[in-house]
């Protein structure tokens, strides 16, 4: 919302400059975002009139016209030729300034002194239509009242200050000047000016030029029009194209202008239509039925639907109640006779419609918001009036109005002095806020027990409860005078153990190189056909209004985005990317019924690890690296038993060969393995990626919440190695299970400790060595009782496997 | 033999002298000390000398070997400071070449920044919730005041999943959630992801946003000022001067935006003489919203508003950690480029 400081001091008597004034409406809750000083450089320009336009005496093209300035008569030379004696010009005087910096200075031109220029609009930079300007080369003929001598800037009234507001939407009523004046005037005391204006009506009957039919009250509780009849529709003058100008608006014509320029000063929408283009002279308030087509003067076809409300005449719609008119009926050169409609429309109706159809304008925006329902006659007269003043016309007698039976002035509120106080924390005296509410124009009468009756003015819809009302004294008496303290506040058990989860592996995986990255939650529907995310998510997640088709579904998985930024990153010549992120992935409907969010951890890890020092040597990143980091995840978390059993059919996006499923028991808790050679052909990946995806939210139930100690051994451990001949297809764990069947009970652990092809392995052969210890608890174990049992073991692996003991 | 065995002493001496290693010193004990060492072998004929003269001679020979011994360890001695003397004149590493380190990841700067808020929060004695990012319109709008075809639902371009649920466009729900299920006191936030339908240098279509909340009996604005205040100065630094502002949340009345002074130019509104480009020359940043919980919320939920009282604030991780660390792209959050998460 946009509005200059001189228009304001029109409704208020403003006792502040614009710095002040803004930090003070800003502490009110009105948000003054920009102050613009416009101060033109042009300010030397002056009002002059032209007493003699003749022939340049050395130049063909040139006119040489004697000026007559407050100060006396000036000789210019001018290039234009759409002026004649008479008319009243803008003269830059010799010393002004103009945009571009280019000053005028008394000069010869072609032998003939020229003491100063007049100006073109363009010239001015001014973005004003001018009557009687024909095209680029003319100068601006300023109406002939304009005074001698005037300053143009004043005459235009172009040297203003801009405010720009941002007005919440509970504050409907400070979309207009008189909004917030009517603020100026609660917080500094100062008198309001209501507009000024006369109506002088003609004999003849709006009534009987046209007819006013209200069918949807329920939507329109308040419907006032007027006729005014031959007007004259040209550019609107200047000083009024300058003032629409710097609040942003589009200078039109004088009508539409006349209405637009009542929007901004009153805050109520108007809007006026060719009554020669009424057909029967009608004005049909009502829904608009079916499937009707209507064209909006954008020249938009709109389908309606049955609750959108119209303005409709004998034939059909004629406008968009509230958000726009029709081209049927607009405003055109030829426009002889005006209806000029006020109303008040349900807020919630507007918008729907506004909304569905994409039509957001200054009249929705407002109405929307709520829009003064006191208001209606007022700002009909005072647009009428003006629209008199700037285009003539004849106003016919009398309104036409429609008004629901409904109760029209707000309910008393009762507002309890002692609860105001104890929401605040202060301790304001009843005085001072029976002093804010009627500044802000509440009526306050003493109601029971102590309380206040407040009756809010009109125009404060958004004044409805006590609650409403805590805020105004608040606000009035400025909550700066509110004294902060600080409660004891007692912590309450149970922290979210999410957090503490995430905090735990998050530096686990940093310690081991990884980088944290945070991706967004929507990604492309292919992105999720090709990575579906552990199984039990259910199904996707699609978004209704996606921004673009980039981003059109919630992810089943975390890869796509890690893997997005794995390709961003090499492309910057990235040489290691080794990456994690936490995040949720999104399904539906997997049993649980409804949404289903499921925390993840995804794993992204390709190219080369750098040398740890001069002297070693660099590594390529392999499956060693992401199960690594895996088990990282898993021992931060204390995650006991896992299993790595292979992956089925429907895990396509890794390579078939090198990939595993993770098991907590029998629960398939996560994926692990080389993306797909296709989608690293497809994606221009250059590194081989290694990637892991596991439940969080899953490995969560399985983690131990609480450590419990074990006692330490009191005799020692005695390690037995054996090494075996295996085909280079047999997996390593195999031979670990064995052992764990067997359960020999003096078997405290066994481990894998090193892999070997090679001769003199035969090829297709590997070999596997394992280290286990033996402990017993309560003696310490012979060499020769180790040997036996060891031996023992050995026998039992080679019974049941495919080994062969390598001596 | 007394003659003798002050020779032999006189010539173990000698050559020790010429002794220039401790390998030669070791070869002169064996010579003459070890066991069949020439010392040695003149002390197994201490037998055969008459009674009288054994103790003298006996006292002779320890005598010697003494002497010797100590000569010995008194030349290693020497030896051994020399060596590690010299060792410590000559042997000389580049301390300039680089360490023998493990690569380290970066924490990313919206979970410092976020755990950084929530530590405050937690310190005050609020605790941590969490809640779905796919939210029921219920919680997401209508149980925070937010009625349909409200112009308040403008300030949240909002993204929907189906006709009934919508990805949260703010943490508020939490709220919501909390004391559906919590009877006061009760002091809690909910950090997390949040979506609106916008994607600018301000703006992401994810962001970040830790909502709080405290509901007691006789809970002010005053609490809220203090609590807040606290906050502000602990995240930005006590020299922080904080502003609060009435403005409108359809869930809180009254409502507060808080504004910190500008942390470029410190509020003076100026940088070297130019206007503050963080601040717009205003001297002033919104950093928080919030207010006193609105009755209509307290009703949704079942509590008595008679009874209870409480206020609610979000805070916008995105906007704290681009001003914290001068950061002017909110895209840069999520486009992961190593160069950019490497610097925190």
């Amino acid at each position: 919302m946009k509005l200059t400081l001189n228009w304001l001091r029109e409704l208020v008597e403003l006792t502040v400059a614009a710095d002040e004034l803004a930090a003070l409406l800003t502490a009110a809750g009105l948000e003054v975002d920009v102050v613009d000083e416009r101060r033109p450089v042009w300010r030397e320009v002056e009002v002059a009139e032209l007493l003699e336009v003749a022939p340049h005496p050395n130049a063909d093209r040139l006119q040489l016209c004697r000026v007559q300035r407050a100060s006396g008569i000036a000789s210019v030379v001018c290039g234009a030729r759409n002026m004649q004696a008479g008319d009243k010009v803008a003269l830059a005087v010799p010393g002004a300034v103009l945009p571009g910096g280019h000053t005028i200075g008394v000069s010869k031109i072609r032998g003939v002194t020229s003491e100063g220029m007049l100006c073109a609009a363009a010239e001015l930079a001014l973005d004003v239509q001018v009557v009687g300007a024909d095209g680029s080369s003319g100068i601006m003929i300023l109406p002939s009242a304009a005074p001698i001598g005037q300053r143009l800037v004043d005459y235009l009234g172009a040297e203003d200050t801009v405010l720009e507001l941002g007005i919440t939407p509970n504050r409907g009523d400070c979309l207009s000047v008189l909004g917030i004046a009517r603020e100026v005037a609660a917080l500094t005391g100062a008198r309001l000016l209501p507009p000024k204006f006369r109506i002088a009506e003609e004999r003849v009957l709006a009534r009987s030029l046209a007819q006013l039919d209200v069918e949807a009250s329920d939507l329109c509780p308040r419907y006032a029009a007027r006729v005014v009849r031959g007007v004259r529709v040209a550019p609107s003058p200047l000083w009024m194209q300058t003032r629409l100008g710097l609040v942003g608006l589009r200078p039109i014509n004088n009508i539409v202008d006349a209405t637009n320029y009542v929007m901004i000063e009153l805050g109520q929408p108007l809007h006026a239509f060719d009554h020669a283009h009424l057909t029967d002279g009608r004005i049909v308030v009502r829904r608009a039925g079916r499937a009707e087509m209507f064209a909006t003067l954008d020249g938009v076809e709109q389908a309606l639907v049955a609750n959108d409300l119209v303005i409709a005449d004998g034939g059909g719609a004629v406008a968009l109640a509230g958000i726009m008119g029709g081209a049927n009926s607009e405003i055109s050169d030829t426009t002889v006779d005006v209806l000029l409609e006020s109303a008040f429309f349900e807020p919630a109706t507007v918008r729907r419609t506004a909304r569905r159809l994409g039509v957001l304008t200054d009249a929705s925006y407002r109405f929307e918001r709520g829009v003064d329902p006191s208001g209606t006659a007022l700002a009909l007269d005072r647009a009428t009036a003006l629209l008199v003043e700037l285009a003539g016309g004849v106003v016919a007698r009398g309104r036409l109005e429609r008004q629901a039976r409904r109760r029209w002035t707000a309910p008393a509120i009762r507002l309890r002095p002692a609860r105001v106080n104890a929401l605040l924390g202060t301790s304001i005296k009843v005085d001072r806020m029976r002093k804010a509410l009627r500044a802000l124009g509440a009526t306050v009468a003493a109601g029971s027990a102590g309380a206040l009756k407040v009756v809010p003015p009109a125009h404060r819809f958004d004044l409805r409860q006590e609650i409403d009302l805590v805020e105004e004294v608040a606000r009035l008496t400025g909550y700066d005078e509110i004294a902060p303290t600080v409660p004891a506040i007692v912590p309450a058990a149970g922290d979210a153990p999410e957090a503490d989860d995430e905090r735990v592996v998050r530096e686990a995986l940093r310690g081991e190189g990884l980088q944290e990255m945070v991706t967004l939650s929507m990604v492309a529907a292919a992105e999720n056909a090709t990575f579906p995310g552990l199984p039990g998510l259910g199904e996707t997640v699609p978004i209704t209004n996606p921004l673009s088709t980039d981003a059109d579904e919630m992810r089943r998985s975390l890869l796509p985005g890690l893997l997005r930024a794995l390709v961003d990153n090499e492309r910057q010549g990235e040489s290691l990317i080794a990456s994690f992120s936490f995040g949720r992935a999104y399904g539906r409907g997997n049993g649980a019924g409804g949404y289903w969010e499921p925390r993840m951890i995804g794993i992204v890890m390709a190219g080369v690890w750098p040398a740890r020092q001069i002297g070693e040597v660099e590594r390529p990143c392999g499956f060693g690296d992401v199960k690594g980091a895996v088990e990282t995840v898993l021992s931060a978390l204390r995650i006991p038993a896992v299993r790595w059993g292979a992956v089925g059919d429907e895990v396509s996006f890794l390579h078939p060969g090198k990939a595993a499923q993770l098991l907590v028991e029998q629960d398939p808790i996560g994926l692990i393995g080389a993306l797909h050679p296709d989608l690293i052909r497809e994606r221009d990946i250059t590194n081989e990626p290694w990637v892991a995806e596991l439940d969080l939210q899953k490995l969560a139930q399985y983690c131990p919440r609480r450590v419990i100690f074990q006692p330490l051994p009191r005799f020692p451990a005695v390690q037995r190695d054996v090494a075996v001949v295996v085909d280079v297809g047999f997996q390593a764990q195999r031979l670990l299970d064995t052992i764990a069947e067997v359960a020999e009970p003096l078997v405290e652990e066994a481990r894998v400790f090193d892999q070997y092809t090679g001769d003199p392995i035969p090829s297709g052969k590997k070999s596997l060595a394992y280290a286990v210890m033996y402990r017993a608890s309560d003696r310490t174990l012979t060499d020769e009782e180790v040997n036996a049992i060891h031996q023992q073991l050995v026998e039992h692996l080679v019974q049941r496997l495919p080994v062969e003991v390598r001596r | 033999m007394k003659a003798t065995l002050e020779a032999l002493g006189l010539e173990i001496e000698q050559t020790l002298g010429g002794c220039t290693s401790e390998e030669e010193l070791e070869q002169v004990r064996v010579t003459f000390l070890g066991r069949k060492g020439r010392l040695t072998e003149v002390m197994r004929g201490v037998g055969a000398l008459p009674p009288a003269e054994r103790p003298i001679i006996g006292e002779l020979v320890n005598a010697i070997k003494r002497r010797v011994d100590e000569r010995i360890e008194s030349l290693r001695t020497e030896w051994q400071s020399a060596a590690r003397a010299h060792a410590l004149a000559t042997e000389r590493i580049d301390v300039t070449l680089p360490g023998r380190r493990s690569l380290q990841g970066h924490q990313h700067p919206l979970t410092t920044t976020l755990e950084e808020v929530t530590a405050i929060f937690v310190g005050l004695g609020f605790a941590v919730h969490d809640g779905p990012h796919i939210e029921d319109e219920r919680h997401n709008f209508e149980a925070l005041n937010i009625p349909a075809d409200h112009p308040a639902r403008d300030m949240h371009d909002t993204f929907f999943v189906d006709r009934r649920h919508v990805l949260r466009t703010h943490t508020s729900p939490v709220q919501i959630r909390v004391m559906e299920q919590t009877e006061p006191p009760v002091a809690a936030i909910a950090p997390g992801a949040v979506y609106r339908h916008d994607d600018d240098v301000t703006h992401s279509p994810m962001f970040h946003q830790i909502e709080g909340f405290l509901v007691d009996r006789g809970v002010t604005f005053a609490d809220l000022k203090g609590v807040l205040g606290l906050f502000v100065q602990r995240m930005f630094g006590p020299e922080t001067r904080v502003r609060f502002r009435p403005s409108f949340f359809p869930f809180t009345e009254p409502s507060a935006e808080i504004d910190i002074s500008c942390v470029i130019c410190g509020g003076d509104r100026f940088v070297d003489g130019q206007p503050c480009r963080v601040c717009k020359s205003t001297g002033w940043l919104e950093i928080l919203g919030s207010g006193m919980i609105h009755p209509a919320v307290f009703a949704a939920v079942g509590y008595d508003p008679e009874k209870f009282s409480g206020f609610a604030f979000g805070v916008g991780i995105e906007r704290v950690a681009m001003l914290k660390y001068g950061i002017n792209d909110i895209r840069l959050f999520f486009q992961n480029d190593l160069r950019f998460l490497r610097q925190f």
